[in-house]
């Protein structure tokens, strides 16, 4: 009995003291993050133009609802894109604009006491506009994004005291978004005090500066540039209002990436999604009915409005070296140096020759 | 009468005793004069300088004995009656002597004149010598720098002459060499179709010797440092090539949507894997968790049991109560959670006190395998970072999931914003576009900030990278002189060479100290006279010893044997018979020889020889000279006569060893020297009066500045001698250069400038086709002295008008550097200013055998005429 008692006790000591292997595998695993396709917010995705988008997608450009070409994010410029308003009416892709743009621009001058809206570069009284700033920001403020950024810049010789009124007032319409004021370089100090990003209006070392007019274009508005550490300027910024996809062609030569497709002898039947296949990387996507016709004549257009023709290798080589031939002058540079100097030529007697008389 | 005939024998052996032992001097010092002047230059003037000082002594003091017993044994007894009181014993003419006036006069009178004459002549010939190369005119001055210039090039094998390679064989032969080295700047000295010879290839030889020292000084100079170039340029290359291509890559990424989202769609995939993954390991991890270590439970023997076991006992004894037992439990579990094998790897179970079962009624194995699998498990939770409750469904969306997720972003260089979800995937294509955005350019400042070259742009090729101005600049810094705008990274180095040589200025020391227009430097003061005395030294001196010594031997033969004819035939007949022995065979067989110099030399004559009869004559003559000399040198040069004279004068031949324990007896031979020494300097000293008062000899103080022009085709153009004073210049004197260069010429370097010149150089314009002014100008009428003294007195206010010019020479002059080199640079007033220092015979010897520049260049000269 006793025994018995004993042996009972040790089971259940056993079994108290013994933790059960825990099985916690699931009948089938699932993927715990969807993996989808994401396109760029400003595309279009009407049915109608799902066949192109694709074709575009892989030139790092897309179309939007309105048939409009558009980079596919503002990434592939290098440069921050900028919508600059004038007035307050905006493209279709305004309001869905996140990957395209990273804000907005306004050129502003006083006008009694107001500021007005202007469409001008260097001679703010020319303008005939009369939007004032805060009927703009009435308009605009539904279409903008959580991280835009509106950048102003008010006409030059502008007063401290009015700059500060415009300071106060463009931070009370627009109190979510950041903002940049473009202002005279002794100002821009002054303006980053009070919690605004300052931009010189003038080539500067140490902040971001509005570009000289010289470097502007009909696409690209104007360019924000910056000096990087081995004092080189580049654009950070362009500013584009009816043709971003050129303003950012301009900016980045590699926008468009290489055709996808090369052609050898005009095809039968030309549509919008061969083109976006075989146009080069210069060509202006946003005339495809044009470069339709062009294509049967071996010819397109390019962003500058020339016609050329279709290059027949989508790749120049660069190297010189491959083609040169040793005729060729520059030949030479494409040789390692012939160690060959070390021995004396001269050192041979000279011998002393009788002179003739 | 036995004892006279005696005596008479003994006298005669003593005679030819004193006889041999004055023979072996002269051809000591024969052989060892010889063996000097086979000797570069710089050997003579440097490490020989004091040796071939005492050689010269000796050499004045043997001559000097031989002339000195020639005056005495010549002079007649009747002059010596004005020292005999005694009218009895004075010489009458006619008479036989009184043995008494004969032993008076020969024993007396004759040794005291000897001595007295033997004193005398030793410095006279000393200042005798001075007297004749001062006297030396400029033209053979210039003869004999010329003379040099062939001795050492011939010496240096450096030069042949065209049609002799009799000669060429002759300096290759180590036996033969030293003697036609030694005589052959007399030969040239003397000889003026030889010395015509060396002039007219003057110029071509000295531009090879300078195109010789520059290709060897490009060789150990320049070709490391394009090496030097060619490596860093090689590693430059390479290095931007590598940052090109990366960065080509990385921009090609950066600007590709597809590529991005391709990407993306990449992470997802591996972040999901993973998660899952995280999962699979863990929930297989709980199912081993069974019997975890239970080898380790088991085994008596294991330190873990044993542990317990100690752990057991001290828990149950009766010292230990509640506290104790509580902390024995705290201790053990801290033990085992932190327990680690040699190895690192952790013993796997984590345990509080709690966990801790410490009780009698099982063995310690049971109570050992339920700790580990409890502490595994717990472990397991803490290990995967997952709570115990939590179910696979709860697990997709826990933060343990995004931490996962997140993970493997990091882990491919994709930073995600820290508010990221797992759904947000434009928040994760930005993440990855950030990854790349501005790679390529932080790839290329990276590149930019370790390379040397800092290229600012990619996508060069080759020929771009090559043809770089930071390539041009580290070319120029490596290179340094040695830098011309031709040089490329790929020109080859021989090509590289020859343009080189081609670019050098070749101003050439020994063109320069040998034109025709330098014979006025050789006037005392000039630049050149130290030079022009050296030369005349080493070209006339030396060889005229040699043949002295040779015919001294030769003359006292003739006097031994008129002597002996008197006295004994017997001993004549031995004498003879000696010296035909001792000379005459060797003499003769180098005469007859096949390889014999006066064949040779008659050749030479017949070639080169041909200005006059003399000419001629000389330069076989010298033939037959050398084929004596060369039997006797050939013959004795070994004999231990000589060298013992050469232990005494201190000189080892170059090919006699060394001998390191040097005989104690010297010094006293040294300081007798010293004696001798001390006596020709003082004799000298005194006796030096005398050439100033025949009227030669006139000595100049030389001037403080020596300026030479050179022409821009490195031909002398002039040369000025500057006096200062007060730091202006008080005096000019420009030597008589117009005797030898054309009028032409001066108004090349424009040193008119004042309306003298125009007249001048109307003058000399009108009337340069009429012979008559050419004659004229040729014997010095055409105001040749008025005109050197107009330049001489213009040149004086000129110079100090020119304020750059003026406080050069100042600088010049304060640091002692007196020969100003001035070389004019293409048709301007503008001079580039090289120093030379004093200018000597041993310049000529380095100027061809070593590779140094003769000339240091002024930097930032500002010299102008």
């Amino acid at each position: 009995m006793l025994l018995l008692r004993t042996i009972s006790l040790y089971f259940l000591l056993v079994f108290l003291l013994w933790g059960c292997a825990v099985d916690k595998r699931p009948d089938h695993y699932i993927s715990a993050i969807p993996v989808s396709r994401s396109l760029a917010a400003h595309a279009s995705h009407l049915p109608q133009h799902r066949q192109l988008q694709n074709a575009l997608k892989q030139r790092n450009l897309i179309i939007s609802e309105t048939g409009e070409i558009l980079p596919i994010n503002q990434s592939v410029c290098n440069a921050a894109l900028f919508y600059r308003v004038t007035d307050a009416t905006f493209p279709q892709y305004v309001g869905k604009h996140q990957d395209l743009l990273s804000g907005f621009y306004i050129d502003v001058a006083r006008v009694n006491n107001d500021w007005v809206v202007v469409d001008t570069d260097n001679d703010f009284t020319q303008s005939q506009r009369r939007l004032t700033l805060p009927a703009l920001a009435l308009a605009l403020t539904p279409k903008l994004m959580r991280h835009d950024a509106i950048i102003i810049r008010p006409e030059p010789e502008t007063r401290l005291s009015d700059l500060k009124e415009l300071l106060q007032s463009a931070k009370a319409q627009f109190p979510q978004h950041s903002l940049q004021f473009v202002v005279a370089e002794k100002y821009v100090v002054q303006v980053e005090k009070s919690g605004v990003k300052g931009v010189s209006d003038s080539t500067a070392q140490s902040h971001p500066y509005l570009a000289a007019t010289s470097l502007t274009s009909d696409a690209r508005k104007r360019v924000l540039m910056t000096v990087d550490s081995f004092n080189v300027a580049e654009p950070i910024a362009i500013i584009v209002d009816t043709q971003p996809l050129t303003a950012c062609m301009q900016v980045n030569k590699s926008v468009v990436l290489a055709p996808i497709q090369k052609i050898i002898a005009p095809p039968l039947t030309v549509d919008a999604v061969l083109l976006a296949n075989v146009l080069p990387s210069n060509a202006d996507f946003n005339r495809l009915d044009e470069q339709q016709r062009l294509l049967s004549d071996g010819q397109y257009l390019t962003i500058d409005n020339r016609q050329q023709s279709y290059p027949l290798s989508n790749k120049m080589d660069t190297n010189r070296c491959r083609q040169l031939t040793p005729g060729d002058e520059l030949y030479q540079y494409c040789l390692d140096r012939q160690q060959d100097g070390d021995t004396a030529v001269t050192t041979q007697k000279y011998i002393m020759k009788k002179q003739q008389q | 009468m036995i004892s006279s005939t005696f005596s008479n024998h003994a006298k005669i052996l003593l005679l030819l005793l004193l006889f041999v032992v004055y023979v072996c001097l002269e051809l000591s010092l024969n052989i060892l004069l010889i063996d000097m002047y086979a000797q570069p230059i710089q050997a003579v003037f440097g490490e020989h300088s004091i040796t071939a000082e005492r050689l010269e002594l000796f050499g004045r003091t043997l001559s000097g004995f031989g002339l000195a017993l020639a005056v005495a044994t010549f002079i007649p007894a009747t002059l010596f009656n004005r020292l005999i009181r005694d009218e009895t014993k004075k010489v009458e003419a006619g008479k036989p002597l009184n043995p008494k006036t004969a032993q008076l006069i020969n024993g007396v009178f004759r040794p005291l004149i000897l001595v007295l004459v033997w004193a005398l002549i030793i410095p006279c010939l000393r200042i005798a010598v001075d007297g004749v190369v001062d006297t030396t005119s400029n033209d053979k001055k210039l003869s004999a720098v010329r003379a040099i210039v062939y001795k050492e090039a011939y010496l240096a094998e450096t030069v042949a002459i065209e049609g002799f390679p009799e000669f060429d064989d002759i300096v290759s032969d180590p036996k033969r060499k030293d003697l036609m080295v030694a005589l052959i700047p007399s030969l040239a000295y003397f000889s003026a179709g030889f010395n015509k010879l060396i002039e007219s290839n003057l110029d071509n030889m000295a531009d090879q010797f300078l195109l010789n020292r520059q290709e060897v000084a490009f060789i150990t100079e320049a070709i490391p440092r394009i090496r030097q170039f060619d490596r860093t340029y090689k590693q430059e290359l390479a290095r931007y090539q590598k940052a090109n291509k990366a960065y080509l890559v990385a921009l090609k990424k950066e600007n590709n949507y597809s590529l991005i989202e391709q990407e993306r769609v990449a992470l997802l995939n591996q972040a999901n894997d993973s998660i899952t993954n995280h999962w699979k390991s863990y929930s297989q991890a709980l199912l081993d968790a069974d019997n975890y270590r239970k080898d380790v439970a088991e085994d008596a023997n294991n330190p873990i049991r044993k542990g317990y076991s100690s752990v057991k006992d001290d828990y149950f004894s009766s010292s230990c109560k509640s506290d104790c037992r509580q902390q024995l439990k705290v201790d053990f579990a801290k033990y085992l959670s932190t327990l680690k094998y040699d190895t690192g790897e952790s013993f796997g179970v984590y345990l509080t006190a709690d966990d801790i079962t410490v009780a009698k009624m099982l063995k310690s194995k049971y109570y050992l395998m339920s700790m580990f699998e409890r502490g595994r498990i717990k472990y397991i939770h803490r290990l995967y970072g997952i709570p115990e409750e939590m179910e696979y469904e709860q697990y997709n969306d826990s933060p343990q999931a995004l931490t996962v997720a997140v993970d493997v972003f990091n882990k491919q260089g994709v930073k995600v914003a820290n508010d990221w979800t797992l759904s947000d995937q434009r928040g994760l294509h930005q993440a990855i576009e950030a990854k790349y955005k501005g790679r390529a350019k932080v790839l290329w400042n990276e590149y930019r900030k370790s390379a040397r070259f800092s290229v600012t742009k990619p996508r060069l090729d080759r020929v771009g990278f090559a043809r770089l101005p930071q390539v041009t600049k580290y070319a120029k810094k490596t290179l340094g002189n040695y830098y011309l705008a031709e040089f490329t990274p790929s020109i080859s180095e021989r090509k590289y060479k020859k343009l080189w040589l081609a670019k050098q200025d070749n101003i050439s020391f020994i063109k320069m100290v040998t034109s025709t227009a330098a014979t006025a430097a050789f006037s005392p003061g000039g630049s050149m006279f130290m030079l022009g005395k050296d030369a005349v030294k080493l070209a006339v001196i030396p060889p005229m010893s040699i043949a002295a010594s040779l015919l001294a031997i030769f003359l006292l033969f003739i006097k031994l044997g008129v002597y002996l004819w008197s006295k004994s035939k017997g001993y004549l007949t031995l004498a003879m018979l000696a010296g035909a022995i001792a000379f005459g065979v060797p003499v003769g067989a180098s005469v007859t020889d096949k390889n014999a110099y006066h064949v040779m030399m008659g050749n030479f004559a017949e070639a080169f020889s041909t200005v006059d009869p003399f000419d001629r004559i000389f330069t076989i003559g010298f033939g037959y000279v050398l084929d004596v000399e060369n039997g006797i040198f050939q013959t004795y040069r070994d004999l231990s006569v000589v060298r013992l004279v050469g232990q005494i004068i201190k000189y080892r031949p170059p090919y006699q060893p060394q001998e390191s324990n040097q005989p104690v007896e010297t010094i006293a031979l040294e300081h007798e020297q010293y004696f001798l020494r001390a006596y020709d300097d003082l004799a000298y000293g005194w006796l030096s009066f005398l050439p100033k008062h025949y009227g030669f000899g006139e000595v100049i103080k030389p001037f403080d500045t020596n300026i030479t022009v050179l022409k821009q085709d490195m031909n002398v153009g002039a040369y000025i001698g500057v006096r200062l004073e007060n730091e202006k210049v008080a005096a000019v004197n420009m030597p008589n250069f117009l005797q030898n260069s054309d009028i032409g010429l001066l108004a090349e370097q424009k040193f008119f400038y004042k309306p003298d010149v125009a007249g001048l150089v109307s003058e000399f314009a009108s009337n340069f086709d009429d012979p008559q002014y050419w004659l004229q100008l040729g014997q010095g009428d055409v105001g040749k002295e008025s005109l050197i003294q107009k330049l001489e007195v213009n040149m004086t206010a000129y110079l100090n008008h020119q304020p750059s010019t003026l406080s050069l020479l100042n600088t010049l002059h304060k640091k002692g550097q007196n020969n100003l080199i001035l070389l004019e640079l293409k048709r301007t007033k503008k001079y580039r200013c090289f120093v030379l220092g004093v200018v000597d015979a041993q310049m000529i010897s380095d100027s061809i055998n070593v590779n140094f520049f003769d000339y240091e260049e002024l930097p930032k000269c500002k010299a102008v005429l």
